[in-house]
Parts: structure tokens; C-alpha cells; sequence
């Protein structure tokens, strides 16, 4: 039996409530249990799994019992389950415990705990779908369902509250994703769920929770679990992740606005979360200081989680003068923007204080500066990369406007190997701002010394300028050489040589444009070399280059023929022209003539011809599906452009070739002169023309009419005449249930204005088109009936 | 839109094997102290209220049914001058439109009246065609399954089909077959297979 029909009829079984079908699910659940245990075959086994989910509510035993087993086997060999044309990747034995833990699921509120303790363990695997499936499932119990809470409360999530509060404090750090998801979704204060209503209608509720006593001791015991936690966690990364967990209690209901009650239960337990926060921030750690800083600031703002505690624990945290230097560097910009009355103010005062902090640097001060400098550096593997934006350009002002301490402060930090070296591009940069040539030289040496490919990242990148800047003041002789070095992979990095790290690519790639009109002819050549070198990363070359056009680095007219005829070269084996390439490729055309273009079309069709066996299942697509408009313009519009279609056209074959497809797929996106150029095949008149010119028509878009009567009034060979109400058949995307029968319907509709044609022949194609699309359309209408019920019973159930 | 989702903190008893057998409940979860609802499931089958009041004490009574309160049990709530009173409540996972005694007597008495010597085989086809849903007529596999359940050939089926369909308890949309009520299929597919009229090892046959 068809096994979709078993697992129906099983489903049906399932939710009947008779005794003989109970027992009968019983005694076939054992039966399954007995097959899979004896079984060799992951694909074997995944099928009896299939069929006890559909009623493993029913045997809740045994369905734990076979979870149990194939999450403890042994993992068996991977068959491949051969196909009439292929074969399929088999089972994995990953693939098995997923559906172990679909079976879990499945059991979660009848089983809970033994559900919980499987699933704990699950999410300590090193399979990330195992890991990721395990804690969905533990999230999908903790969360706050509207139809489980009217049937059970909220003993989910005492239950799992609880489990948790059984495992040592050291079980609670080995299970930190477990504790972290449950505590995520016990915090919050929204109450969620979605459920199919009707067969064609999915139905969101959205609510808040009860705040109940229970509820209540939950969320404190939570904090406190949390708290524990963070005292015992050693990891600041841990402890950060933790504090996070904390921002759900001071959340508000979404979608709906909180009631009384729940507003009241959240002001509460922002008053406690306060004093929580106070002792996390004795714990010293920026990121975890700076982040209680920020939700600080979001529950002052609103009325519910504001207190007098809340208020004086950020003003505490504010009064800090080194907290104050980390704000002004590192800080959460939209925040201050939005306390400080708007963008521009905000900005300006910011700029203000960044000038005032460099101004007070001295020599004096320069050690507690670096102390605090390189603190604020050490946070950056914990706080988001972009908050570190306005701490580069502090470095990069600071170098440019006091090099002397910029230089003393990096020159410790090379030395000691201190945190702030990860930040040396600000320093560099604002050293060649400067034209500070001789210690922008010394720190060279230092970096080509430590052989470390992050550093020269920095390096290359500082030679990158603003734009403003004269170039042949700016960048030397010398300057030149590293590039070339760098590109070359030689001379004093050659330590570079075969690394493969796309950041040194791209900022060689950047730097060559940005620098290119200080030396056209030697960058082209580097250019050259730079792609080359990099070939896996073409598409990111192209749209650096296609960019670097756009801010006026360089002109397209700048190219030599041979790099443009390189860079086209390049594209052929491009899997898809995405739109940067399309525009790039259209000033190129414009530039060398449409030729061009034409040629490296046709070389990414043969391309394809040649290899779409050994391509598949890969992505390749020669003529690009979303075409350029201009592109499409330009090639359409070319005097060229109507004799090389006639002429490739005249290339097509009876049969199926990739050719053929791919040229008629030219065709059509181009769209210009295309009645014209199929009308000068047509016009042959003979029956290897008049195929040809329908396989070029076929499209999913569907096919010209008047054409396909064009072609039915020079022949009666049946095949093509075939071929052709084949073509009409093609409806392009349709849209509700009857699309496809209407667009049929709309065929004949439009077949009607021949019926009357003064050709024989015509009349006859036409007459039985008609008749066949009526009938076609009649069909589709029946079948989209059917399908609507067929969904209309399954939904019922 | 908003919905503020009632919760309450449950007890939920360990019920005993027979479920109507309270003397074997255990009630070592309630507590004095703190006001819990007992919840009673399946309350339809209850017939002696009193025996559940002795809970009554130390918890709020909740029971649930899916269909109709014995008589006798909603004649003792309706005279309790509102101590007691009955709610609709919308619990999805228990109010899938069951039936009634009252629309499932209709629905027998329909087919009485259309062909009352085959009263029995008709219910059969239409517990058939439920269990075996989305049937479609040209699936020959299942129109044998039936055939062989109900002992009949096919031209006889095929008249048990067109009178289903003629009498609106069934309808055909292309090739499918549907019923107009099959919730009511449904219970009597319980009830046939629980009083082994239809064995589930021949409707489970390969």
C-alpha cells in the first residue's frame, strides 16, 4: 500500500475512540518497534518511524521506546535509494533522530519528562539540524499557547521550570541552550499561537498572559536561575548571552496592548530585574555594563518598567568618566540620537566630544588612555562589530591631528601585543592622511616583520584614500611597490602567497581601483593579475569594479580593448549575470560595440551546450532571466543585432539542443524585431523552417497567435501543426484555483477571429484549437474541483 | 486584534482505569491551602453527580464533555439556583463539531426513510467512504476493499452509491466522492469497529 494512504488511514484510526482501534495501534506500534529494532536499513527504519507519528499519542510507551533507540544506535551506513532515472541521497542517521524528536514532540505534553530528558540531551549534540530541531522542541513547550494554557494552565511551564531547577548549577551551564531557549520564552509576556481554521484560512492569536501567582513565581524563579548563573558563568561571552536572556521581562505583550495586570506584574519584575542588573554590573565587563545600560534606557523611556531604582542604576552606570569615554566611542549611536533631541545635534555634539577627548591627550595621560583604549578594544569579539565604526575614526582623527601620541599609544600596543593592534587601520589611515610617510613606513616594517596576514589587511586598506585627495602627492613610488607586492603575492609579503581570505582580496581589489588614476597602466595589468588570483570570487570583483565606476575612481574608457575583452572573457563562466554585471556588461557594449556582447552571449550558450550534463544540478543560466532593460534597449536597438539572430537562427536543429532553447530564449527577452526575425523563417515557407520557427516559439510566456496562424497557413504537416497548439497550451503564471482553465478559455476566445480566415487550412486548425482548449479548459475546471475538495476532506479529517 | 487568554492553575488528577470510579482517585495533590479546579474529563458519562462533590470541599469542579450532560446530571445543575451552571466553551482540540444524539437519530432516520432494508449496509458504505477518504471513484484498489467488506458486487455498490449521492448524503465533485456528514461516518466507524462489524484488519489489508 501506498505509504501517504497508510499514514492516512492510520490518522484516521488514531483519532477514533474505540477500544479494538486502540488496541490495534497498540499491538501494530510493538510490531513496528520489533521491525525497527531488527533493522539494518536508515530508509527501513525511517519508514515505521513515518507511520508511528501518526499516532504515537495513542502508544505514548512505545513510541518513547523507539525514540529512545534511534537516538542511542549505533549510526548505520547511509544507503542511496535508486530511482528510475537517479538516485537519491538515502537516509542519515541524523535524518532518524530528527524523527525521533518529531516523535517526541508529539508526546511533549503527555510525557513531559521523560520528553525533556531526551530532548536536554539532544541539544548538546554537535549536529547543528539535531541541536536546532532538539531546542525548537523545547521552545514550541515553554511557549505560551493559547490553546494549551485553556486546557492545562501554565503547568508546561512550571514543569519545565522545574526540570531545570533540579540540574546542578554545573548541568545548568553543560545545558546553557536548553536554559537559555526555556528562559527566553518563559520570561515573555506574550501569548501566541497559529492554527489552520478553515481549509484556506490560517488563523493568528495573539494575546498576553494571566498573570497568575504561579506565573508570577516562575518568572522570579527564572531571574533568580539566571542570576545563579551568570555569578558561576567564567565566560564573558556566556555572561553577556545570559544578561540577554534577561531582556524578555521587561517586553510588553505584542500585538495587543498589556492590560492592567500584566503592566503591573512587569513593573514588578522590572524593580527586581533592576537589583539583578546591579549586581551584574559589579562583575566589571563593558559589553554586559553597556548592554544593561541600553535596556536601562528602553525601560526608562516607557512608564510600565520605569522606577526610581531603574533611573538611578543608568545615571550610576553614566557617571562613570571611563564608562563615559566607552559611550562616546563605542556606544549605541541611535540611542543617543534619540536622547539628545535628533541626528544632527546628537552627531555634532559627539563630534565636539571626540575633539575635546584628543585635545586633552598628552603625554601625561597617555598611559591611562592606553588602558582604557585598549579595554574598550578587548570588548570587540563581544559587542557588534559596527558599534566599533566611531572608535576607527576616533583613531583615525587622533593620528591625524596627534601622531606623536597616536604613534606612542600603537607603538606600545605592537609591543606588548595589546588589544588596540586589531585596531591599527584607523591609526595607518589617518597617517596617510596626513602624508605621514615616515611612520606610516615604520609601522610597515613592523607588520611585514610579524608575517600576520590580519595586519596587512590594514595596511593595504590605509592606502585606499578619500576621495578629495591628490593621488600623486599621496601615494608614492613606494607605495605603488607594496601594492604590487600584495597583488603579486612576492617581495616583502610574500608571506601572503596562497592564502585564500577574501578580505585581503577585496581590499587589494579596492585599493588597485582607488589608486588607479595615479597609475592607469600598472594598475590595469595588477587589475588583470588581481581577478585572476581570485577566481572564486568573480562576481565580488566585478561589482568592486562596477563600483568603483559609479564613485568616478575610474572610467570605463580608461580600459584598454584587450582588459575589457578580458573582463568579458571573464563572465562566460559566471553561473548567472546578476544586474551589476548586465550594466557593466552594457558599458563595455557601449564602449567596444555591441559585438561584443553578442559573442559572449553566444560563448556562455556553447559554454553550456558543452557542459549542462556535467553543470547539473548546478545553477548556470546563459541568457540572464531578469534582463536588464537597458541592456535588452541596447542590444535590441543595434543595426547588427537582426542579421546575427537571422543568422543563429539559421544554426538551429530539429532536434532538442540547449542551442535551440537558449537562443529562443534570446529571442525572447530581447523582444525587439522578434515578429520581424521569426517572420523571415517563416516566410521560407518550407516544412524544416516552419518547425523550426515553432520550437523557437515555444515559451512558458506562451507563444504569438498571429505567428502561430502564420505557420498553420503554409502547412498541413500534422506534427507541426501540433507543435504549435502545443505552444498555445503555454499560459505563463495564472493565478486562483481556475487560472489555468481560464487562460484557456481566453485562448480559444482569441482563436475566434480566424475561424472565419479565407485559408482552408487556417479555418481547420483553428475550428479543432478551439474545440481542443474548450475540452482542455472543461477538464483543468474538473480537476481544480477535485483538488479543492480532496484538500476540503483532508482538513476535516 | 486582541484576545486575553483565561488561565487557571489545574489539578489534574490521576484517573483511575475506570474513569466513573471515584472511590480509587487519588486526591493527594489537592490542597486545603490553595483554591484548584478539579477538571473532569469525558463528563458525559458521568450519572451520579453527588459522588464528584466530595471533592467539592477543597476545589472548584470543572466538566468538561464534548457532547450532552446525562439528562439526569443537567436536570441536578439546572436546580442548583446557580451554584452550578453550564458554559459553551470553544476548545478547539475538544469541540471539533462532534455530534449529538439528537443530529445522529436525524440522520438514521433519513436513511430509514430512503431504504429502510439496507439501513445497515448504508451506514457501512458511509463509514467506508469516511475511513478511506479522499476516495476517488476510479481508485479500484479501494472500491475492492469496499466490496469485500460489504460482501457485494460492484453493480450493487454502484446503486448504494448513486442513492447515498441522490438522498444528499454524499456528494461527487469529478472523480471524488464525498460525504455531507462525516463526523457522523465517523462515529459509526466507531461504533462498527468496536462491536466488530468492520474488522480493522480488513480495512488495513494490503
Amino acid at each position: 500500500m501506498d505509504i501517504a494512504e497508510r499514514k492516512n488511514q492510520l490518522r484516521k484510526l488514531a483519532a477514533l475512540d474505540s477500544a479494538k482501534a486502540t488496541q490495534y495501534l497498540e499491538s501494530l506500534s510493538r510490531d513496528l518497534v520489533k521491525e525497527i529494532k531488527q533493522s539494518n536499513e536508515n530508509n527501513y527504519i525511517a519508514e515505521r518511524l513515518d507511520l508511528l507519528a501518526e499516532f504515537a499519542f495513542r502508544v505514548p510507551e512505545q513510541a518513547l521506546e523507539v525514540s529512545r533507540f534511534v537516538i542511542d544506535i549505533k549510526p548505520k551506513e547511509t544507503r542511496p535509494v535508486k530511482s528510475r532515472y537517479t538516485a537519491f541521497d538515502g537516509i542519515t542517521h541524523v535524518d532518524l533522530i530528527l524523527k525521533a524528536i518529531e516523535l517526541l514532540n508529539c508526546l511533549r505534553y503527555i510525557e513531559p519528562d521523560n520528553v525533556l530528558s531526551l530532548a536536554s540531551e539532544l541539544t548538546l549534540s554537535k549536529q547543528k539540524e539535531i541541536h536546532d530541531e532538539a531546542l525548537k522542541l523545547i521552545q514550541e513547550y515553554t511557549s505560551y499557547d493559547p490553546r494549551i494554557i485553556k486546557q492545562i494552565g501554565y503547568s508546561a511551564q512550571q514543569k519545565i521550570t522545574d526540570f531545570i531547577a533540579a540540574w546542578s548549577i554545573e548541568e545548568r551551564i553543560r545545558h546553557i541552550d536548553f536554559v537559555e531557549a526555556a528562559a527566553e520564552h518563559l520570561l515573555s509576556s506574550s501569548v501566541m499561537s497559529s492554527e489552520m481554521t478553515a481549509v484556506d484560512k490560517l488563523t493568528l492569536t495573539y494575546g498576553q498572559v494571566v498573570p497568575t501567582e504561579l506565573l508570577k513565581k516562575i518568572r522570579q524563579e527564572v531571574m533568580n536561575v539566571i542570576l545563579e548563573l551568570f555569578k558561576a558563568a567564567s565566560e564573558p561571552k556566556l555572561k553577556l548571552r545570559l544578561v540577554k536572556v534577561l531582556d524578555n521581562v521587561t517586553q510588553l505583550p505584542h500585538n495587543v496592548k498589556a492590560d492592567s495586570e500584566v503592566s503591573k506584574m512587569i513593573t514588578q519584575d522590572s524593580l527586581y530585574l533592576v537589583g539583578i542588573y546591579r549586581q551584574m554590573v559589579q562583575a566589571g565587563i563593558l559589553a554586559v555594563t553597556s548592554h544593561i545600560e541600553q535596556q536601562l534606557y528602553w525601560m526608562n523611556r516607557g512608564e510600565t518598567c520605569k522606577t526610581l531604582e531603574s533611573i538611578k542604576l543608568r545615571d550610576d552606570i553614566m557617571a562613570d568618566s571611563f564608562y563615559q569615554i566607552f559611550d562616546l566611542l563605542v556606544g549605541d549611536r541611535m540611542i543617543r540620537h534619540l536622547e539628545e533631541g535628533g541626528w544632527e545635534k546628537s552627531e555634532r555634539e559627539h563630534a565636539q566630544r571626540v575633539s575635546t577627548l584628543i585635545e586633552s591627550i598628552n603625554k601625561k595621560n597617555l598611559g591611562k588612555l592606553s588602558k582604557q583604549l585598549n579595554n574598550i578594544a578587548d570588548q570587540q569579539n563581544l559587542i557588534e562589530s559596527w558599534r566599533y565604526a566611531s572608535f576607527d575614526d576616533f583613531l583615525i582623527q587622533l593620528s591625524e591631528t596627534k601622531p606623536l601620541e597616536a604613534d606612542l599609544l600603537f607603538e606600545d600596543a605592537f609591543a606588548r601585543q595589546l588589544p588596540l593592534r586589531s585596531f591599527v587601520f584607523g591609526f595607518l589611515f589617518g597617517l596617510r592622511i596626513k602624508n605621514e610617510f615616515k611612520r606610516w613606513d615604520k609601522y610597515t616594517k613592523k607588520i611585514v616583520g610579524l608575517q600576520q596576514v590580519e595586519y596587512v589587511v590594514p595596511l593595504i586598506r590605509s592606502l585606499c584614500l578619500p576621495k578629495g585627495i591628490d593621488l600623486l602627492k599621496a601615494i608614492r613610488e613606494n607605495d605603488l611597490d607594496i601594492i604590487g607586492a600584495a597583488v603579486n603575492r612576492n617581495g616583502p609579503l610574500y608571506f601572503i602567497k596562497g592564502i585564500d581570505d577574501p578580505r585581503l582580496h577585496f581590499t587589494i581589489l579596492e585599493t588597485i581601483l582607488r589608486c588607479f588614476s595615479r597609475a592607469p597602466k600598472r594598475m590595469q595589468s595588477l587589475l588583470i593579475i588581481e581577478i585572476n588570483t581570485y577566481p572564486r570570487n568573480l562576481s565580488g570583483a566585478i561589482s568592486q569594479l562596477h563600483l568603483a565606476i559609479a564613485r568616478d575612481w575610474i572610467h570605463i574608457s580608461e580600459l584598454s580593448s584587450d582588459t575589457l575583452h578580458f573582463i568579458a572573457s571573464k563572465l562566460i563562466e559566471v553561473p548567472d549575470l546578476n544586474w551589476e554585471m548586465q550594466e557593466l556588461l552594457l558599458q563595455i557594449g557601449q564602449h567596444e560595440g555591441c559585438r561584443i556582447v553578442l559573442d559572449l552571449i553566444m560563448k556562455r550558450i556553447r559554454f553550456y551546450d558543452g557542459r549542462y550534463k556535467e553543470l547539473f544540478p548546478k545553477h548556470y543560466e546563459p541568457i540572464p532571466f531578469h534582463m536588464n532593460p537597458q541592456l535588452q534597449q541596447f542590444i535590441g536597438e543595434d543595426a547588427e543585432y537582426k542579421r546575427i539572430m537571422v543568422e543563429w537562427l539559421g544554426s538551429i536543429t530539429d532536434e532538442w539542443s540547449i542551442y535551440n532553447i537558449e537562443v529562443s530564449q534570446l529571442l525572447h527577452s530581447i523582444k525587439h524585431s522578434y515578429d520581424e526575425i521569426l517572420m523571415s523563417l517563416i516566410e521560407k515557407g518550407n516544412d524544416t523552417s516552419l518547425k523550426r520557427a515553432t520550437m523557437i516559439m515555444h515559451s512558458i510566456e506562451g507563444s504569438s497567435i498571429k505567428l502561430s496562424i502564420e505557420i498553420a497557413r503554409r502547412t498541413n504537416n500534422e506534427d507541426i501543426l501540433e507543435q504549435v497548439f502545443s505552444n498555445l497550451l503555454s499560459t505563463g503564471v495564472v493565478s486562483g484555483e481556475y487560472g489555468i482553465a481560464i487562460a484557456y478559455e481566453n485562448k480559444a476566445k482569441e482563436l475566434e477571429q480566424y475561424k472565419d480566415d479565407s485559408d482552408e487550412g487556417v479555418r481547420k486548425f483553428v475550428a479543432s484549437s478551439i474545440q481542443k482548449l474548450k475540452e482542455m479548459a472543461k477538464h483543468e475546471r474538473q480537476r481544480a474541483e477535485e483538488s479543492m475538495e480532496i484538500r476540503r476532506i483532508q482538513f476535516e479529517g | 486584534m486582541k484576545e486575553n487568554v483565561g488561565s487557571i492553575d489545574i489539578c489534574f488528577i490521576k484517573w483511575p482505569d475506570q474513569h466513573l470510579d471515584t472511590s480509587r482517585i487519588d486526591i493527594s495533590e489537592l490542597s486545603k491551602l490553595v483554591q484548584t479546579f478539579l477538571i473532569i474529563w469525558d463528563a458525559d458519562k458521568i450519572e451520579n453527580l453527588a459522588d464528584f462533590f466530595k471533592f467539592a470541599a477543597n476545589a472548584m469542579i470543572v466538566l468538561v464533555t464534548k457532547t450532552e450532560l446525562k439528562p439526569i446530571v443537567r436536570s441536578r445543575i439546572d436546580h442548583s439556583l446557580g451554584t452550578m451552571r453550564v458554559e459553551e466553551v470553544n476548545i478547539k482540540e475538544i469541540d471539533e463539531r462532534t455530534i449529538g444524539p439528537l443530529e445522529k437519530k436525524e440522520h438514521d432516520e433519513k436513511i430509514e426513510v430512503i431504504a429502510k432494508d439496507v439501513i445497515e449496509i448504508i451506514l457501512k458504505l458511509e463509514a467506508l467512504l469516511y475511513f478511506f477518504s479522499p476516495f476517488d471513484l476510479n481508485d479500484g484498489k479501494k472500491w475492492n476493499k469496499v466490496m469485500k467488506v460489504l460482501r457485494m458486487n460492484e453493480s450493487a455498490l454502484s446503486q448504494l452509491k448513486e442513492l447515498l449521492v441522490k438522498n444528499d448524503l454524499a456528494a461527487v465533485t469529478g472523480h471524488i466522492i464525498w460525504l455531507k456528514q462525516p463526523l457522523i461516518a465517523k462515529a459509526v466507524l466507531n461504533d462498527f469497529i468496536d462491536n466488530g462489524t468492520i474488522l480493522i484488519d480488513d480495512l488495513m489489508a494490503e
